[in-house]
Protein backbone atom coordinates (compact mmCIF):
# COMPACT_ATOMS: atom_id res chain seq x y z
CA UNK A 1 0.00 0.00 0.00
CA UNK A 2 2.61 2.56 0.96
CA UNK A 3 4.42 1.58 -1.67
CA UNK A 4 2.26 2.14 -4.43
CA UNK A 5 1.68 5.61 -2.77
CA UNK A 6 5.14 6.45 -2.81
CA UNK A 7 5.47 4.63 -6.00
CA UNK A 8 2.70 6.94 -7.28
CA UNK A 9 3.60 10.14 -5.64
CA UNK A 10 7.34 9.59 -7.61
CA UNK A 11 5.09 9.03 -10.61
CA UNK A 12 3.45 12.42 -10.51
CA UNK A 13 6.65 14.39 -9.85
CA UNK A 14 8.04 12.84 -12.87
CA UNK A 15 5.38 13.70 -15.04
CA UNK A 16 4.26 17.63 -13.66
CA UNK A 17 8.60 18.01 -13.16
CA UNK A 18 9.01 20.70 -15.81
CA UNK A 19 6.15 22.81 -14.09
CA UNK A 20 7.51 22.37 -10.59
CA UNK A 21 11.45 22.78 -11.31
CA UNK A 22 10.55 26.66 -12.31
CA UNK A 23 13.94 26.03 -13.98
CA UNK A 24 15.56 24.18 -17.03
CA UNK A 25 18.71 23.72 -15.16
CA UNK A 26 17.36 20.61 -13.06
CA UNK A 27 15.09 19.45 -16.01
CA UNK A 28 18.37 18.58 -17.69
CA UNK A 29 19.79 16.65 -14.60
CA UNK A 30 16.85 14.50 -14.62
CA UNK A 31 17.00 14.19 -18.84
CA UNK A 32 20.60 12.78 -17.91
CA UNK A 33 19.52 10.55 -14.92
CA UNK A 34 16.95 9.26 -17.59
CA UNK A 35 19.74 8.22 -19.68
CA UNK A 36 21.58 6.85 -17.04
CA UNK A 37 19.02 4.94 -15.85
CA UNK A 38 18.60 3.46 -19.31
CA UNK A 39 21.92 2.62 -19.76
CA UNK A 40 22.21 1.32 -15.62
CA UNK A 41 19.59 -0.87 -16.35
CA UNK A 42 20.99 -2.49 -18.90
CA UNK A 43 24.03 -3.09 -16.88
CA UNK A 44 21.56 -4.98 -14.34
CA UNK A 45 19.95 -6.81 -17.15
CA UNK A 46 23.73 -8.20 -17.73
CA UNK A 47 24.50 -8.89 -14.44
CA UNK A 48 21.22 -10.82 -13.50
CA UNK A 49 22.75 -13.43 -15.58
CA UNK A 50 25.90 -12.77 -13.52
CA UNK A 51 27.70 -10.89 -16.13
CA UNK A 52 29.27 -7.51 -15.74
CA UNK A 53 29.88 -5.29 -18.69
CA UNK A 54 31.99 -2.05 -18.93
CA UNK A 55 31.29 -1.95 -22.43
CA UNK A 56 27.86 0.62 -21.78
CA UNK A 57 29.02 3.26 -23.14
CA UNK A 58 30.86 1.81 -26.11
CA UNK A 59 27.12 1.24 -27.49
CA UNK A 60 25.52 4.41 -25.96
CA UNK A 61 28.08 5.93 -28.58
CA UNK A 62 27.25 3.59 -31.46
CA UNK A 63 23.89 4.36 -31.19
CA UNK A 64 24.57 8.32 -30.61
CA UNK A 65 27.34 8.44 -33.77
CA UNK A 66 25.13 6.14 -36.20
CA UNK A 67 21.85 8.14 -35.49
CA UNK A 68 23.53 11.45 -36.05
CA UNK A 69 24.50 10.10 -38.98
CA UNK A 70 21.65 8.03 -40.20
CA UNK A 71 20.17 11.64 -39.94
CA UNK A 72 22.49 13.95 -41.18
CA UNK A 73 24.20 12.11 -44.15
CA UNK A 74 21.18 9.81 -45.54
CA UNK A 75 18.44 12.06 -44.56
CA UNK A 76 16.22 9.68 -42.31
CA UNK A 77 13.49 10.88 -40.30
CA UNK A 78 14.55 10.86 -36.18
CA UNK A 79 11.66 8.68 -35.63
CA UNK A 80 12.77 6.16 -37.71
CA UNK A 81 17.10 6.84 -37.29
CA UNK A 82 16.31 6.25 -33.36
CA UNK A 83 15.06 2.80 -33.59
CA UNK A 84 17.93 2.02 -36.24
CA UNK A 85 20.18 3.32 -34.00
CA UNK A 86 19.42 0.58 -31.34
CA UNK A 87 19.24 -2.30 -33.62
CA UNK A 88 23.15 -0.95 -35.23
CA UNK A 89 24.31 -1.20 -31.72
CA UNK A 90 22.92 -4.56 -30.99
CA UNK A 91 24.53 -5.63 -34.23
CA UNK A 92 27.51 -4.79 -32.80
CA UNK A 93 27.18 -6.28 -29.39
CA UNK A 94 25.55 -9.86 -31.04
CA UNK A 95 29.02 -10.02 -33.07
CA UNK A 96 31.68 -8.43 -29.99
CA UNK A 97 28.95 -11.04 -27.55
CA UNK A 98 29.20 -14.02 -29.26
CA UNK A 99 32.23 -14.57 -30.29
CA UNK A 100 33.20 -13.32 -26.18
CA UNK A 101 30.53 -15.35 -24.07
CA UNK A 102 31.95 -18.66 -26.03
CA UNK A 103 35.21 -17.63 -23.71
CA UNK A 104 32.85 -16.94 -20.45
CA UNK A 105 32.01 -13.95 -18.12
CA UNK A 106 35.48 -13.19 -17.49
CA UNK A 107 36.32 -12.58 -20.92
CA UNK A 108 32.83 -10.78 -21.37
CA UNK A 109 34.00 -8.60 -19.34
CA UNK A 110 37.56 -7.53 -20.85
CA UNK A 111 36.10 -7.51 -24.20
CA UNK A 112 33.32 -5.48 -23.29
CA UNK A 113 36.05 -2.84 -21.70
CA UNK A 114 38.39 -3.03 -24.65
CA UNK A 115 35.72 -2.72 -26.90
CA UNK A 116 34.29 0.65 -25.31
CA UNK A 117 37.85 1.64 -25.37
CA UNK A 118 37.92 0.45 -29.44
CA UNK A 119 34.84 2.68 -29.96
CA UNK A 120 35.96 5.55 -28.76
CA UNK A 121 39.37 5.82 -30.16
CA UNK A 122 38.07 5.00 -33.47
CA UNK A 123 35.77 7.67 -33.15
CA UNK A 124 38.20 10.06 -31.96
CA UNK A 125 40.72 9.00 -34.74
CA UNK A 126 38.28 9.02 -38.27
CA UNK A 127 37.94 12.50 -39.81
CA UNK A 128 34.51 10.63 -40.73
CA UNK A 129 33.14 10.56 -37.22
CA UNK A 130 34.65 14.26 -36.68
CA UNK A 131 37.86 13.29 -35.15
CA UNK A 132 38.17 14.42 -31.44
CA UNK A 133 35.58 17.60 -31.81
CA UNK A 134 32.72 15.26 -32.77
CA UNK A 135 29.58 15.95 -34.75
CA UNK A 136 28.28 19.56 -34.07
CA UNK A 137 24.69 20.28 -34.94
CA UNK A 138 23.07 17.40 -34.92
CA UNK A 139 19.51 18.03 -35.67
CA UNK A 140 16.83 18.12 -33.38
CA UNK A 141 13.65 15.87 -32.86
CA UNK A 142 10.49 16.73 -34.78
CA UNK A 143 7.08 16.13 -34.81
CA UNK A 144 5.57 17.06 -37.68
CA UNK A 145 6.07 21.20 -37.67
CA UNK A 146 7.30 20.95 -33.85
CA UNK A 147 10.84 21.31 -32.79
CA UNK A 148 11.72 19.68 -29.73
CA UNK A 149 14.04 22.05 -28.75
CA UNK A 150 12.67 23.48 -25.33
CA UNK A 151 13.83 21.05 -22.60
CA UNK A 152 10.65 20.65 -21.30
CA UNK A 153 9.56 18.87 -24.45
CA UNK A 154 12.71 16.86 -24.75
CA UNK A 155 12.34 15.84 -21.13
CA UNK A 156 8.85 14.24 -22.03
CA UNK A 157 10.58 12.41 -24.64
CA UNK A 158 13.25 11.24 -22.17
CA UNK A 159 10.35 10.02 -19.85
CA UNK A 160 8.69 8.04 -22.47
CA UNK A 161 11.63 6.66 -23.48
CA UNK A 162 12.47 5.43 -19.61
CA UNK A 163 9.01 4.53 -19.38
CA UNK A 164 9.14 2.01 -22.67
CA UNK A 165 12.39 0.87 -21.49
CA UNK A 166 10.56 -0.08 -18.00
CA UNK A 167 8.04 -1.51 -18.96
CA UNK A 168 10.08 -3.89 -21.71
CA UNK A 169 12.52 -4.90 -18.98
CA UNK A 170 9.52 -5.92 -16.50
CA UNK A 171 7.66 -7.66 -19.10
CA UNK A 172 11.06 -9.72 -19.86
CA UNK A 173 11.47 -10.28 -15.72
CA UNK A 174 8.26 -11.52 -15.28
CA UNK A 175 8.59 -14.25 -18.39
CA UNK A 176 10.26 -17.33 -18.44
CA UNK A 177 12.80 -15.76 -20.16
CA UNK A 178 13.78 -13.20 -16.73
CA UNK A 179 13.03 -17.03 -14.78
CA UNK A 180 15.72 -18.64 -16.91
CA UNK A 181 18.22 -15.22 -16.36
CA UNK A 182 17.26 -15.40 -12.78
CA UNK A 183 18.31 -19.41 -12.64
CA UNK A 184 21.64 -18.22 -14.06
CA UNK A 185 22.29 -15.40 -12.25
CA UNK A 186 21.50 -18.00 -9.36
CA UNK A 187 23.57 -21.28 -10.06
CA UNK A 188 24.66 -21.73 -14.21
CA UNK A 189 25.54 -25.13 -13.27
CA UNK A 190 21.66 -26.26 -12.13
CA UNK A 191 20.55 -23.81 -14.48
CA UNK A 192 22.27 -26.07 -17.43
CA UNK A 193 21.44 -28.77 -15.95
CA UNK A 194 17.68 -28.24 -16.24
CA UNK A 195 18.21 -27.55 -20.15
CA UNK A 196 18.65 -23.57 -19.92
CA UNK A 197 20.66 -22.61 -22.90
CA UNK A 198 23.25 -20.66 -20.79
CA UNK A 199 25.24 -19.20 -23.87
CA UNK A 200 22.38 -18.01 -25.39
CA UNK A 201 20.37 -16.76 -23.18
CA UNK A 202 23.29 -14.82 -21.60
CA UNK A 203 23.79 -13.38 -25.16
CA UNK A 204 20.02 -11.96 -25.28
CA UNK A 205 20.14 -9.85 -22.36
CA UNK A 206 23.42 -8.26 -23.57
CA UNK A 207 22.08 -7.94 -27.20
CA UNK A 208 18.92 -6.03 -25.21
CA UNK A 209 21.07 -4.11 -23.24
CA UNK A 210 22.97 -2.51 -26.25
CA UNK A 211 19.95 -2.48 -28.22
CA UNK A 212 18.22 0.04 -25.52
CA UNK A 213 22.16 1.77 -24.97
CA UNK A 214 21.79 2.58 -29.03
CA UNK A 215 18.64 3.94 -28.44
CA UNK A 216 19.09 6.41 -25.58
CA UNK A 217 22.58 7.45 -27.84
CA UNK A 218 20.31 8.62 -30.55
CA UNK A 219 18.62 10.50 -27.75
CA UNK A 220 21.36 12.20 -26.45
CA UNK A 221 22.66 12.99 -29.91
CA UNK A 222 19.53 14.48 -31.09
CA UNK A 223 19.13 16.34 -28.15
CA UNK A 224 22.42 17.72 -27.42
CA UNK A 225 23.12 18.46 -30.60
CA UNK A 226 26.45 17.78 -30.18
CA UNK A 227 28.69 14.36 -29.68
CA UNK A 228 32.26 13.99 -28.80
CA UNK A 229 34.03 10.96 -28.68
CA UNK A 230 34.84 11.56 -24.72
CA UNK A 231 31.68 11.43 -23.66
CA UNK A 232 31.39 8.07 -23.93
CA UNK A 233 34.86 7.07 -22.39
CA UNK A 234 34.96 4.12 -20.25
CA UNK A 235 34.78 6.28 -16.99
CA UNK A 236 31.02 6.57 -17.99
CA UNK A 237 30.50 2.13 -18.34
CA UNK A 238 31.89 2.49 -14.87
CA UNK A 239 29.74 5.46 -13.40
CA UNK A 240 26.60 3.08 -15.17
CA UNK A 241 27.50 0.28 -12.39
CA UNK A 242 28.03 2.69 -9.97
CA UNK A 243 24.52 4.04 -9.74
CA UNK A 244 23.45 0.16 -10.42
CA UNK A 245 25.64 -0.65 -7.31
CA UNK A 246 24.37 2.28 -5.53
CA UNK A 247 20.44 2.19 -6.02
CA UNK A 248 21.13 -1.88 -5.80
CA UNK A 249 21.82 -4.61 -7.51
CA UNK A 250 19.16 -7.07 -6.52
CA UNK A 251 16.78 -4.24 -7.97
CA UNK A 252 17.37 -4.48 -11.60
CA UNK A 253 14.86 -1.85 -12.68
CA UNK A 254 14.48 0.56 -9.74
CA UNK A 255 17.96 0.26 -8.39
CA UNK A 256 19.06 2.06 -11.42
CA UNK A 257 17.05 4.89 -11.50
CA UNK A 258 17.02 5.99 -8.07
CA UNK A 259 21.27 5.51 -7.89
CA UNK A 260 21.77 7.63 -11.45
CA UNK A 261 18.99 10.29 -10.07
CA UNK A 262 20.90 10.56 -6.60
CA UNK A 263 24.16 10.54 -8.29
CA UNK A 264 22.86 13.06 -10.34
CA UNK A 265 21.93 15.30 -7.98
CA UNK A 266 24.21 14.70 -5.50
CA UNK A 267 27.32 16.99 -6.77
CA UNK A 268 24.75 19.81 -7.14
CA UNK A 269 23.98 19.74 -2.96
CA UNK A 270 27.86 19.33 -2.68
CA UNK A 271 28.55 22.39 -5.22
CA UNK A 272 31.65 20.97 -5.90
CA UNK A 273 34.16 21.62 -9.10
CA UNK A 274 34.30 18.89 -11.42
CA UNK A 275 37.74 17.87 -10.15
CA UNK A 276 36.28 16.72 -6.94
CA UNK A 277 33.79 15.15 -8.35
CA UNK A 278 35.26 11.97 -8.25
CA UNK A 279 36.52 11.91 -5.14
CA UNK A 280 33.26 12.31 -3.35
CA UNK A 281 31.74 9.75 -5.62
CA UNK A 282 34.21 7.82 -4.20
CA UNK A 283 34.14 8.14 -1.03
CA UNK A 284 30.19 8.20 -1.39
CA UNK A 285 30.09 4.48 -2.92
CA UNK A 286 33.08 3.70 -0.25
CA UNK A 287 30.48 4.54 2.39
CA UNK A 288 27.48 2.65 0.45
CA UNK A 289 29.25 -0.77 0.33
CA UNK A 290 30.22 -0.40 3.79
CA UNK A 291 27.05 0.57 5.37
CA UNK A 292 24.55 -0.53 2.85
CA UNK A 293 25.92 -2.95 0.45
CA UNK A 294 22.79 -3.84 -0.92
CA UNK A 295 22.06 -0.09 -2.30
CA UNK A 296 19.85 2.34 -1.16
CA UNK A 297 16.51 0.55 -1.94
CA UNK A 298 18.04 -2.50 0.49
CA UNK A 299 17.50 0.14 3.73
CA UNK A 300 14.35 -1.09 4.62
CA UNK A 301 15.10 -4.58 4.57
CA UNK A 302 18.22 -3.82 6.00
CA UNK A 303 17.30 -1.85 8.76
CA UNK A 304 13.70 -2.72 9.55
CA UNK A 305 13.26 -0.81 12.97
CA UNK A 306 14.13 2.19 11.06
CA UNK A 307 11.67 1.23 8.43
CA UNK A 308 9.12 0.62 11.01
CA UNK A 309 9.79 3.46 12.87
CA UNK A 310 9.05 5.50 9.70
CA UNK A 311 6.00 4.30 8.96
CA UNK A 312 4.58 4.97 12.59
CA UNK A 313 5.72 8.35 12.17
CA UNK A 314 3.46 8.58 9.26
CA UNK A 315 0.53 7.21 10.93
CA UNK B 1 18.31 -52.09 -26.64
CA UNK B 2 19.35 -50.12 -23.18
CA UNK B 3 17.73 -47.05 -22.57
CA UNK B 4 21.38 -45.75 -21.73
CA UNK B 5 24.96 -47.62 -23.25
CA UNK B 6 28.14 -46.54 -22.19
CA UNK B 7 30.57 -48.10 -24.65
CA UNK B 8 34.18 -48.12 -23.21
CA UNK B 9 33.91 -44.38 -21.71
CA UNK B 10 37.00 -42.44 -20.65
CA UNK B 11 37.51 -39.34 -19.27
CA UNK B 12 41.16 -37.81 -18.89
CA UNK B 13 42.28 -34.69 -16.83
CA UNK B 14 45.60 -33.95 -17.80
CA UNK B 15 47.28 -37.46 -18.00
CA UNK B 16 45.34 -38.74 -14.97
CA UNK B 17 42.52 -41.00 -15.83
CA UNK B 18 39.17 -40.61 -14.09
CA UNK B 19 37.17 -42.87 -15.79
CA UNK B 20 38.87 -45.44 -17.63
CA UNK B 21 36.80 -47.64 -20.71
CA UNK B 22 33.62 -48.09 -18.38
CA UNK B 23 30.88 -49.95 -20.49
CA UNK B 24 27.44 -49.36 -18.49
CA UNK B 25 24.03 -50.67 -19.80
CA UNK B 26 20.91 -48.78 -18.24
CA UNK B 27 18.06 -50.51 -18.90
CA UNK B 28 14.78 -48.86 -18.78
CA UNK B 29 12.97 -48.72 -15.79
CA UNK B 30 15.86 -50.27 -13.72
CA UNK B 31 17.07 -48.59 -10.17
CA UNK B 32 21.17 -49.01 -11.26
CA UNK B 33 23.76 -48.50 -8.23
CA UNK B 34 27.40 -47.09 -8.93
CA UNK B 35 29.58 -47.92 -5.90
CA UNK B 36 33.19 -47.56 -5.54
CA UNK B 37 35.69 -45.95 -3.13
CA UNK B 38 36.31 -41.89 -2.79
CA UNK B 39 37.79 -40.54 -5.57
CA UNK B 40 36.72 -44.02 -7.70
CA UNK B 41 35.10 -41.68 -10.78
CA UNK B 42 31.69 -41.95 -10.00
CA UNK B 43 30.33 -38.64 -9.87
CA UNK B 44 33.21 -37.58 -13.23
CA UNK B 45 31.14 -40.73 -14.28
CA UNK B 46 27.88 -38.61 -13.87
CA UNK B 47 29.19 -35.42 -15.28
CA UNK B 48 29.85 -37.24 -18.45
CA UNK B 49 26.96 -38.47 -19.14
CA UNK B 50 25.10 -35.33 -17.47
CA UNK B 51 27.19 -33.24 -19.91
CA UNK B 52 29.64 -31.27 -17.91
CA UNK B 53 32.55 -33.34 -19.51
CA UNK B 54 32.78 -34.26 -22.95
CA UNK B 55 34.01 -38.08 -22.62
CA UNK B 56 37.89 -38.43 -24.24
CA UNK B 57 37.17 -41.46 -25.49
CA UNK B 58 33.84 -44.23 -26.09
CA UNK B 59 30.38 -43.45 -26.87
CA UNK B 60 27.53 -42.52 -24.60
CA UNK B 61 24.35 -43.95 -26.52
CA UNK B 62 20.74 -42.57 -24.75
CA UNK B 63 17.49 -44.36 -26.39
CA UNK B 64 20.00 -45.51 -29.56
CA UNK B 65 21.25 -41.54 -30.01
CA UNK B 66 24.90 -40.31 -29.59
CA UNK B 67 24.61 -37.64 -27.02
CA UNK B 68 28.60 -37.72 -26.08
CA UNK B 69 29.92 -34.44 -26.32
CA UNK B 70 26.52 -32.97 -26.21
CA UNK B 71 26.00 -29.42 -23.76
CA UNK B 72 23.91 -30.23 -20.30
CA UNK B 73 21.18 -28.51 -21.70
CA UNK B 74 20.74 -30.55 -24.81
CA UNK B 75 21.08 -33.41 -23.11
CA UNK B 76 18.73 -32.08 -20.46
CA UNK B 77 16.52 -31.97 -23.30
CA UNK B 78 17.20 -34.89 -24.77
CA UNK B 79 15.44 -36.62 -20.92
CA UNK B 80 18.59 -37.05 -18.42
CA UNK B 81 18.00 -34.93 -15.29
CA UNK B 82 20.64 -35.10 -12.63
CA UNK B 83 20.30 -34.24 -9.15
CA UNK B 84 24.11 -32.92 -7.67
CA UNK B 85 26.09 -34.32 -4.77
CA UNK B 86 26.35 -30.99 -2.67
CA UNK B 87 23.04 -29.46 -2.45
CA UNK B 88 22.73 -27.27 -5.51
CA UNK B 89 19.94 -25.15 -5.44
CA UNK B 90 18.29 -21.50 -6.10
CA UNK B 91 19.42 -20.81 -2.83
CA UNK B 92 17.46 -17.28 -2.31
CA UNK B 93 14.14 -18.66 -3.99
CA UNK B 94 11.55 -20.77 -2.37
CA UNK B 95 11.11 -24.12 -2.44
CA UNK B 96 8.11 -23.80 -4.98
CA UNK B 97 10.31 -20.88 -7.05
CA UNK B 98 13.23 -23.88 -7.30
CA UNK B 99 10.78 -26.33 -8.81
CA UNK B 100 8.66 -23.85 -11.24
CA UNK B 101 12.26 -22.76 -12.46
CA UNK B 102 13.46 -25.96 -13.14
CA UNK B 103 10.38 -26.59 -15.78
CA UNK B 104 12.07 -24.47 -17.96
CA UNK B 105 12.42 -27.29 -21.11
CA UNK B 106 8.16 -27.62 -20.87
CA UNK B 107 7.61 -24.57 -22.03
CA UNK B 108 6.26 -24.78 -25.93
CA UNK B 109 5.62 -21.43 -26.75
CA UNK B 110 7.96 -19.08 -28.50
CA UNK B 111 10.01 -16.15 -26.69
CA UNK B 112 7.72 -13.75 -28.63
CA UNK B 113 4.88 -14.82 -26.95
CA UNK B 114 6.72 -15.47 -23.65
CA UNK B 115 7.63 -11.66 -23.75
CA UNK B 116 4.04 -10.67 -24.61
CA UNK B 117 2.68 -12.41 -22.49
CA UNK B 118 0.18 -13.73 -24.26
CA UNK B 119 -3.16 -16.06 -23.37
CA UNK B 120 -1.03 -19.36 -24.25
CA UNK B 121 1.91 -18.55 -22.22
CA UNK B 122 -0.08 -17.77 -19.51
CA UNK B 123 -1.96 -20.98 -20.00
CA UNK B 124 1.25 -23.11 -19.90
CA UNK B 125 2.03 -21.06 -16.78
CA UNK B 126 -0.42 -22.13 -14.91
CA UNK B 127 -0.17 -25.67 -16.12
CA UNK B 128 3.39 -25.96 -14.76
CA UNK B 129 2.71 -23.86 -11.49
CA UNK B 130 0.67 -26.63 -10.60
CA UNK B 131 2.74 -29.55 -11.81
CA UNK B 132 5.23 -28.14 -9.53
CA UNK B 133 3.12 -28.28 -6.53
CA UNK B 134 2.17 -31.80 -7.31
CA UNK B 135 5.97 -32.46 -7.42
CA UNK B 136 6.55 -31.06 -4.16
CA UNK B 137 3.79 -32.58 -3.13
CA UNK B 138 4.93 -36.00 -3.69
CA UNK B 139 8.08 -35.76 -2.30
CA UNK B 140 6.32 -34.80 0.48
CA UNK B 141 7.76 -30.81 0.75
CA UNK B 142 4.43 -29.75 -0.46
CA UNK B 143 3.74 -27.81 3.00
CA UNK B 144 7.01 -25.91 3.09
CA UNK B 145 6.81 -24.56 -0.56
CA UNK B 146 7.12 -20.98 0.50
CA UNK B 147 9.99 -21.72 2.44
CA UNK B 148 13.35 -20.12 0.82
CA UNK B 149 15.92 -22.70 0.14
CA UNK B 150 18.76 -21.64 2.07
CA UNK B 151 16.93 -21.74 5.36
CA UNK B 152 15.60 -25.40 4.76
CA UNK B 153 16.99 -28.58 6.33
CA UNK B 154 19.94 -30.53 4.96
CA UNK B 155 17.60 -33.14 4.34
CA UNK B 156 14.62 -31.17 2.59
CA UNK B 157 17.18 -29.32 0.81
CA UNK B 158 18.66 -32.87 -0.77
CA UNK B 159 14.80 -33.66 -1.45
CA UNK B 160 14.28 -30.45 -3.01
CA UNK B 161 17.53 -30.75 -5.29
CA UNK B 162 15.70 -34.43 -6.40
CA UNK B 163 11.91 -32.17 -6.90
CA UNK B 164 14.36 -30.03 -9.49
CA UNK B 165 15.26 -32.82 -11.28
CA UNK B 166 12.25 -34.04 -11.61
CA UNK B 167 11.06 -30.91 -13.03
CA UNK B 168 12.69 -31.29 -16.04
CA UNK B 169 10.70 -34.51 -16.72
CA UNK B 170 13.27 -36.70 -17.31
CA UNK B 171 13.56 -40.52 -18.39
CA UNK B 172 16.55 -41.08 -16.46
CA UNK B 173 17.46 -39.46 -13.25
CA UNK B 174 20.81 -39.60 -12.33
CA UNK B 175 21.00 -38.90 -8.26
CA UNK B 176 24.62 -38.36 -6.93
CA UNK B 177 24.67 -39.07 -3.06
CA UNK B 178 20.85 -38.47 -2.55
CA UNK B 179 20.94 -39.76 1.35
CA UNK B 180 24.09 -37.98 2.02
CA UNK B 181 24.03 -36.61 5.53
CA UNK B 182 20.19 -37.38 5.98
CA UNK B 183 19.36 -39.30 9.50
CA UNK B 184 18.13 -42.92 9.28
CA UNK B 185 14.47 -42.11 8.94
CA UNK B 186 14.56 -39.51 6.18
CA UNK B 187 16.73 -42.25 4.49
CA UNK B 188 14.08 -44.20 4.71
CA UNK B 189 11.47 -42.22 3.43
CA UNK B 190 13.86 -40.99 0.56
CA UNK B 191 14.75 -44.51 -0.74
CA UNK B 192 10.68 -45.67 -0.32
CA UNK B 193 10.27 -41.93 -2.99
CA UNK B 194 13.12 -43.10 -5.34
CA UNK B 195 11.73 -46.58 -5.33
CA UNK B 196 8.08 -44.85 -6.42
CA UNK B 197 9.43 -42.47 -8.90
CA UNK B 198 10.56 -45.97 -10.73
CA UNK B 199 7.08 -47.70 -9.94
CA UNK B 200 4.67 -44.89 -10.60
CA UNK B 201 6.22 -42.40 -12.69
CA UNK B 202 8.28 -44.83 -14.31
CA UNK B 203 11.58 -43.05 -14.69
CA UNK B 204 14.71 -45.00 -14.77
CA UNK B 205 17.00 -44.27 -11.60
CA UNK B 206 20.71 -44.14 -11.84
CA UNK B 207 22.13 -43.81 -8.27
CA UNK B 208 25.95 -42.72 -7.16
CA UNK B 209 25.57 -43.61 -3.33
CA UNK B 210 28.24 -44.95 -0.30
CA UNK B 211 25.36 -46.01 2.28
CA UNK B 212 25.11 -49.52 1.34
CA UNK B 213 22.25 -50.48 2.99
CA UNK B 214 20.48 -47.93 1.21
CA UNK B 215 22.06 -49.21 -2.16
CA UNK B 216 21.81 -52.91 -1.85
CA UNK B 217 18.19 -52.20 -0.68
CA UNK B 218 17.16 -49.99 -3.79
CA UNK B 219 19.41 -51.04 -6.22
CA UNK B 220 18.21 -53.75 -8.98
CA UNK B 221 21.64 -53.83 -10.19
CA UNK B 222 24.84 -52.62 -8.91
CA UNK B 223 27.90 -51.57 -10.80
CA UNK B 224 31.57 -50.79 -8.98
CA UNK B 225 33.93 -48.75 -9.75
CA UNK B 226 37.63 -48.39 -8.69
CA UNK B 227 40.32 -46.13 -10.07
CA UNK B 228 37.95 -45.46 -12.99
CA UNK B 229 37.41 -48.67 -13.64
CA UNK B 230 34.00 -50.78 -13.33
CA UNK B 231 35.54 -53.88 -11.48
CA UNK B 232 32.49 -55.90 -10.94
CA UNK B 233 28.66 -55.47 -12.11
CA UNK B 234 25.78 -57.61 -10.92
CA UNK B 235 22.47 -58.02 -8.60
CA UNK B 236 23.22 -56.97 -4.75
CA UNK B 237 23.52 -60.50 -3.50
CA UNK B 238 26.39 -61.24 -6.23
CA UNK B 239 28.32 -57.76 -5.32
CA UNK B 240 28.29 -58.54 -1.50
CA UNK B 241 29.71 -61.72 -2.25
CA UNK B 242 32.17 -60.72 -5.10
CA UNK B 243 35.90 -61.51 -3.84
CA UNK B 244 37.69 -58.30 -5.81
CA UNK B 245 34.71 -55.98 -4.60
CA UNK B 246 35.11 -56.96 -0.69
CA UNK B 247 38.80 -56.80 -0.95
CA UNK B 248 39.07 -53.50 -2.96
CA UNK B 249 36.11 -51.70 -1.33
CA UNK B 250 33.21 -53.42 1.35
CA UNK B 251 35.86 -55.28 3.84
CA UNK B 252 34.45 -57.71 5.84
CA UNK B 253 33.47 -55.61 8.21
CA UNK B 254 31.30 -53.66 5.19
CA UNK B 255 29.53 -56.57 4.55
CA UNK B 256 28.04 -57.61 7.92
CA UNK B 257 26.98 -53.52 8.01
CA UNK B 258 24.83 -54.28 5.14
CA UNK B 259 23.33 -56.98 5.71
Amino acid sequence: MLKKALLGGFGVILLLLPHIAGNDYIVLLVILACIYSILGMGFSMTWKNRLITCGQAGFWAIGAYSSALLVMELGLNFWVAMPLSGLISALFAFIVYSIALRAGPLVFFSMSLVFSFIVMEVLGTTGYFGGWEGIMDVPSPKIGGYVLLSKTSQYYLALSLLLFNILVYYALYKSPIGRAWSAIGSNVRLAEAQGINVYRYRLGAAVISCFFAGVVGSFYAHTQNLIVPTTFSFHCSIYVQMYALIGGLSFYIAGPIIGALVMVFLPEFLRSTAEFQPIFFGVFLILIIIFIPGGILSIPQRFPRLAGAFLRMKK
Amino acid sequence: MALLELKKVSKNFDGLTAVNKVDIDIEEGEIVGVIGPNGAGKSTLFNVINGFFAPSQGEILFKGEQIGGLRPDQIAGKGIARAFQQSTLFMEATAFENVYTGFHLSYKTGLIKQFLHTASIRREQKEIKKKSMEILEFMGLGALHNEVAKNLPHGHQRILCMCIALAAEPKLLLLDEPVTGMNPSEKQTCKELIRQLRDVWGITVAIVEHDMKVVMNLCDRIVVLNYGQKIAEGLPEEIKNNKSVIAFYLGSGGLQDAA
